[in-house]
């Protein structure tokens, strides 16, 4: 298994990195311009490096920039008990990447037809994303694993259909509770039973999600 | 990554929070357009230069509440070396324009109105009032 630790952050920066968190949780003006212009290069170096070309720059630019907004408007979705903000916004960065990636190749699939097979399977028979391309020597740092064996790590703790048709749900950005609950086949239930159904499932899914991820993160270390 | 790549960057970044009314981006491009300005016009009314002009577009709008909209307003001024009066004219400017638009006021708007209008001393908003194509030709 290849690990690729990262090196040890230089106290500086973490230091700064503390206060310009805490600035933009008490509302400084200034934070948000400060903190683009330090991460701004180096998040699009980081992605540069983990999504070499064919990546379109403009894609790596836009995941930089949308890491920075959502973290700038919600400072709290930060926990500085959990990891640093760099490995932070990168891994929200390299999030948006994927997604996107993932989004084209399903748009791709549509104009070629090739995703007829996604749109017709039964719920939850694999995972999103089989078949990105680009990524695939992408090994994720915090806990030593390329993104195929992750996905397998995660097929073996979800292995209900619904389970994972839920997370395909919730790694495509779904937010209907509809289409959660129609997944669960309560699609005829009234909105309240739906709901409370629909946050049993994903609390449950995200909670083995988080278990697993200790797991790894354990093993890696 | 040199210093040109890290402006524009920023430049990027500014641009693309033009749409978004939590930064001042979102006022400059409203002021910009309502006057119908470029961007060393739009430089030259807040006194600074064109290049700190995205540093000031990715500042976060200040605080409508009074006591803090000229403390937020002059630490942006200093950070980005443009003129707080000027400042503030742009951003009541706006406000006002975006009142007149939409037709209904909100408080919180409201409320930077009266932050902007009474920490400014007279002479000082009559120099905020100024046309901005006045200073380009003088």
């Amino acid at each position: 298994m290849c690990l690729q630790r990262k090196p040890m952050t230089d106290y500086p920066f973490e230091k700064w990195c503390t206060a310009i968190h805490e600035r933009l949780t008490a509302n400084d003006p200034t934070a948000s311009a400060e903190l683009a212009e330090t991460f701004l290069p180096l998040l699009v170096t980081h992605l540069k490096l983990q999504f070499p070309m064919p990546t379109p720059i403009e894609l790596l630019n836009d995941a930089a920039e949308d890491a920075l907004i959502n973290y700038i408007r919600n400072p709290a979705s930060f926990d500085p008990s959990k990891r640093g903000l760099k490995g932070f916004l990168e891994m929200s960065a390299r999030g948006d990447v994927l997604n996107a990636l993932a989004k084209s190749q399903r748009r791709r699939n549509r104009e070629t037809g090739l995703d007829a097979v996604e749109e017709t399977s039964e719920p939850g028979n694999e995972l999103v994303d089989p078949k990105l391309e680009g990524f695939e020597p992408l090994v994720l740092e915090e806990i030593g694993l390329t993104v195929e064996q992750l996905r397998t790590e995660v097929a073996g703790v979800l292995q209900e259909p619904t389970d994972r048709a839920f997370l395909n749900l919730i790694l495509r950005g779904e937010r209907s509770t509809a289409a959660f609950a129609q997944v669960i086949g309560l699609q005829d239930r009234p909105f309240p039973e739906q709901a409370k159904a629909v946050k049993r499932h994903k609390d449950r899914i995200m909670k083995r999600l988080r278990r697993l991820g200790d797991q790894l993160r354990g093993r890696n270390e | 990554m040199d210093e040109m790549s890290k402006e524009t960057l920023l430049r990027r970044f500014a641009a693309r929070v033009e749409s978004d009314c939590f930064f001042i981006g979102h006022s400059l491009s409203k002021f910009r357009t309502a006057r119908s300005l470029t961007e060393a016009q739009l430089a030259a009314f807040l006194e600074c230069n064109a290049s700190s002009l995205p540093r000031l577009a990715a500042c976060r709008k200040p605080d409508g509440v009074p006591p803090a909209f000229r403390n937020d307003v002059e630490k942006i001024a200093n950070y980005c070396q443009c003129s707080p009066v000027r400042l503030a004219a742009l951003l009541r400017e706006v406000m006002v324009l975006g009142q007149v638009v939409s037709g209904r006021p909100d408080a919180d708007s409201n409320a930077m109105l009266l932050a902007a209008r009474d920490r400014l001393p007279a002479k000082e908003q009559a120099a905020g009032a100024e046309k901005p194509q006045e200073e380009e030709q003088s």
